[in-house]
């Protein structure tokens, strides 16, 4: 149990990007429109290249604050542990840039900073973090796939602080409830 | 005549001066309107078993420096076959749904468990994330049983339901909110709900919940219905609308002004105040019927109607003061239990039972005052027409003697029954017969270990650290006590986590524990690491003697280890097995103390010692025969059934009271014999009536939600009944034995 949190902690580094990810990735007036509401997530996602998969659930609700920051709430959890999303995504300028705090309310993230950026309908983000117990940068990524405004797909790579190899953490499917 | 401690003088001043006594009512009862709309209810149960026992302190050290385990729910999923792929991730839906509910801060379930799966994979779900057929599922879940035993009590062996277990937040289940949060969570879950699957929640949140919705529902029908059936009963009695309104007018204002008090004062209604707004109905309805009767008689006689008013009030007022005063001494004897609970009700019923009595005094005679100035006549009832029914006894009062030796007897046998009765208090008695809740906990009583934990609480020696081999070997040592007494897989610990740690060559020390957050380790460790938890699944329903044996078991398995110093047991399963029964026992003693001390206001009011020592044994009767019939038939008192005797005597020592008071005013013109049968004859048909109106007004009660209040009306009934069977034919008996020694 006591070191599950650690596996936890994995997942949360990598997991709870996901939606600020996709939205910031998008942001605009119209894709904070669009991403407004409330959203369920449904997964597997694993801690290390060798571990097994987990499932994962999230419950995301979403509300635009002005054109260029959307607020967000809402939990996922992993087995016994429930993670707090709380937070929101601002896009910088009207530029192609980025950034969220929400992240700030995770506990296992050192490292609240973050930035996205749009490419295509993919929307490429990465973020340096420091991982909680192995102390080290730790490089996540995440690839949004946003087939339609009532659909999304996330799927997370990290780094391994083990080998320093990136792999794939795993793959959530967002559905607007 | 009785002396009512000059209390009936409230009437005699309220007719003199009507219209101010009449805007004071009226002002005291728009008040209570203010008072009902704010009124508040409760179903706390820790706080009323409260009684300054080292057992209440062991367990709120448990709430304080781990975690409110009042706060955990059950969730009970009963389903077709756990063990398919369609019935597991239901039940993993299920879990999710729970855990990612604002209300709920944490869970245990099969799918918190966790096992190590070596350096490569680390610590895993102990269940796989997905399922690919039926058969794999039951293998993980033979395979769990096996890896971690305590899984075991999380799931039936038959694969036919399994629980979780939901920590929800503190401020979601504080008593305003919790019955919003139990009917939140009862929503999410009634969504799982199919032709296979049943999904509902137990546990002391939903317990607490239930409570709250079983108070509501009974004061919104059963208050209606007791008052209802009063007016209807005095309708039939004087065949006049008139006549009914003012006999029903008191209970209406008492009961207006106890919860209006209530409201005003943010008295909570518990599952015990509860019996409060259906009883003072009763009651109070008995002693109108009283006063009213002698006024329409007397009235009868003179004609004038008004000084009528003022006779009624000079000769039966006394009586109904001195009945008020002896039930309020039997309400208030329930606070020498100790007891937070019953300290309350029987504060809250010794001021409902004087409001009630202040509304018969007062509210009858203003408005026999009004309706006479507006050329109201009382007609006569048929009540005069049941004298007949004193016949029996009139003749038994030739064998006096006989019936006297009968009564010591059956006293005797009665007093034997009431020592060695067996107490059991369950909290289920008080949920309503159709609550799911209840349905719930008896079904995980039955095929689980049981909602409710005991709690093994290990004190650690702080000069050492958390790993320590003493420290360690402390808690295993417990574990090993606990295995002596409760079976394999029905506890947990900080140890089996351990354990798991220890295969990746890790350790529990103090840093990793402050690592993790305080809701999950709250449930294992004190927040100062100087005390660790075993937590053993239990049941809150068991009886004193099964608790105490376990207990007793419990003792002899640390005493074995030497850890009796070290180690404390405790846990609601406690309260309910040890504290509440020995609450009972108290209540047994405050009911004798209510006996003597009515006999004691009776010789002072009647100014006879004699006369209320003739009051004894006709007054302990009713009691001690309950118990006889209870112990006969083999069920044990309970908390209703304790507290129901002490009021039900409270309301039976009135018929004594208005037996011997017209005793006393015929004594004034005639020899002893001719009073007592004088008496007999005055007074029986009153009492038959009023013991009727009581049992009837009961006999709503016992259609109450709460299988706990229909206990408690069927023992007042009974009560009632011999009542009125020893005062008809012992109390006479014993008047005309004291004239025969006088003669003599």
């Amino acid at each position: 149990m006591l070191k599950k949190l650690i596996v936890a902690s994995v997942f949360s580094l990598g997991l709870f990007t996901i939606p600020a990810t996709s939205i910031s990735a998008f942001a605009s007036p119209q894709i904070f429109e669009n991403m407004s509401g409330s959203w369920r997530g449904k997964g597997l996602v694993k801690s290390g290249p060798k571990a097994k998969n987990e499932s994962i659930r999230c419950k995301l609700r979403s509300k635009q604050d002005g054109t260029s920051k959307l607020k967000m709430s809402g939990n996922c959890a992993v087995s016994g542990f429930i993670f707090s999303l709380n937070g929101y995504i601002q896009q910088n300028g009207g530029k192609n840039a980025y950034s969220a705090s929400m992240f700030r309310s995770l506990a296992n993230l050192k490292q609240s900073n973050f930035s996205g950026k749009r490419s295509g309908s993919k929307i490429n983000f990465s973020f340096k973090a420091r991982d909680r117990i192995s102390k080290q940068n730790i490089v996540a990524k995440i690839n949004l796939n946003s087939r339609s405004a009532k659909t999304f797909i996330v799927d997370i790579s990290r780094t391994d602080p083990k080998s320093g190899k990136v792999f794939k953490v795993g793959t959530i499917n967002f559905a607007k409830r | 005549m009785i002396n009512g401690f000059g209390l009936h003088k409230l009437g005699l001043i309220a007719i003199r001066n009507p219209v101010i006594a009449t805007i004071i009512m009226a002002m005291i009862s728009f008040a209570a309107i203010v008072g009902i709309s704010k009124l508040e209810f409760s179903g706390e149960n820790i706080e009323i078993l409260r009684d300054g026992s080292q057992e209440l302190a062991d367990y709120d050290e448990l709430l304080s420096q781990f975690r409110n385990f009042n706060n955990d729910a059950v969730v009970l999923m009963r389903i077709k076959n756990l063990a398919t792929v369609e019935g597991i991730e239901t039940f993993r839906d299920l879990n999710f749904e729970f855990q990612l509910d604002e209300r709920v801060e944490s869970i245990l379930s099969i799918f918190s468990m966790v096992k190590y799966g070596g350096p490569d994979q680390g610590w895993q779900s102990a269940l796989p994330a997905e399922y690919n057929s039926d058969e794999e599922v039951l293998a993980s879940l033979k395979q769990l049983a096996e890896d971690i035993p305590s899984s075991q009590s999380l799931f039936s062996p038959n694969y036919d339901s399994a629980v979780m277990v939901v920590y929800t937040k503190a401020e979601a289940t504080k008593d305003k909110n919790v019955q919003e949060t139990m009917d939140g969570l009862t929503a999410l879950a009634k969504e799982f709900n199919t032709e296979t699957v049943n999904v509902t929640i137990a546990g002391q949140p939903a317990i607490r919940a239930d409570l709250i919705h079983s108070i509501v529902a009974d004061l919104l029908f059963l208050a209606p219905m007791a008052f209802l059936f009063c007016a209807v009963l005095a309708f039939i009695l004087f065949r006049q609308p008139v006549a009914m309104f003012l006999c029903a007018l008191p209970s209406l204002l008492s009961i207006g002004w106890f919860l209006g008090g209530a409201g005003l004062t943010g008295t909570s209604l518990n599952f015990l105040t509860n019996i409060l707004p259906a009883l003072l109905i009763v009651i109070v309805f008995a002693d109108t019927l009283h006063l009213y009767l002698k006024w329409q008689k007397i009235s009868e006689k003179q004609g004038d109607y008004i000084a009528s008013l003022e006779q009624a009030i000079r000769e039966i007022g006394p009586a109904c003061a001195l009945s008020s005063v002896t039930t309020t001494a039997a309400l208030l004897s329930l606070c020498l239990s100790g007891n937070n609970g019953l300290f309350e009700l029987g504060i809250a019923g010794a001021i409902a039972v004087f409001g009630g009595f202040i509304a018969v005094i007062v509210a009858l005679p203003l408005g026999a005052y009004w309706a006479s100035k507006l050329g109201f006549k009382p007609k006569k009832s048929i009540a005069s027409k049941i004298g007949i029914i004193a016949a029996p006894a009139m003749k038994l009062l030739n064998y006096r003697k006989a019936v006297i030796v009968a009564g010591l007897l059956l006293c005797a046998a009665g007093l034997y029954a009431h020592t060695v009765i067996d107490s059991r208090f369950r909290l289920i008695d008080y949920l309503g017969s159709q609550s799911e809740v209840g349905q719930s906990e008896n079904y995980i009583d039955s095929t689980y270990y049981g909602t409710t934990p005991l709690f093994a609480i290990v004190n650690m020696d702080q000069d050492l650290a958390l790993d320590d081999p003493a420290n360690e070997g402390r808690v295993y040592e417990t574990i090993e006590a606990v295995k002596d007494v409760f079976p394999a897989g029905s506890f947990y610990s900080l140890a089996d986590f351990a354990d798991e740690i220890k295969k990746a060559g890790g350790k529990i020390d103090e840093k990793l524990i402050d690592e993790l957050p305080r809701f999950l380790t709250s449930r294992f460790i004190s927040e100062d690491k100087s005390q660790v938890l075993v937590t053993i699944f239990s049941s809150a329903n068991l009886s004193e003697s099964e608790m105490q044996e376990r207990l007793a078991n419990m003792d002899t398995a640390l005493e074995k280890r030497d850890l009796l110093q070290h180690v404390k047991i405790t846990g609601y399963p406690v309260l309910s097995g040890v504290v509440a029964p020995r609450l009972m026992d108290n209540l047994r003693i405050s009911l004798l103390v209510a006996v003597f001390l009515s006999i004691i206001l009776i010789a002072l009011s009647s100014g006879s010692l004699k006369l209320g020592l003739a009051c004894l044994v006709p007054n302990m009767l009713p009691i001690i025969c309950v118990e006889l019939i209870l112990y006969s038939i083999g069920i044990p008192l309970n908390m209703s059934i304790a507290v129901a005797l002490t009021v039900a005597f409270g309301i039976a020592v009135d018929d004594s009271i208005h037996m011997l008071n017209q005793y006393m005013l015929n004594k004034r013109d005639h020899d002893n014999l001719p009073a007592v049968a004088g008496a007999l004859r005055e007074v029986t048909p009153a009492l038959f009536s009023t013991t009727l109106i009581l049992s009837g007004g009961l006999i709503i009660m016992c259609f109450s939600t709460l299988p706990a209040m229909a206990v408690f009306a069927v023992v007042v009934i009974m009560t009632l009944l011999l009542a009125f069977l020893a005062d008809i034919f012992q109390l006479p008996a014993y008047l005309a034995i004291m004239n025969e020694e006088k003669a003599e």
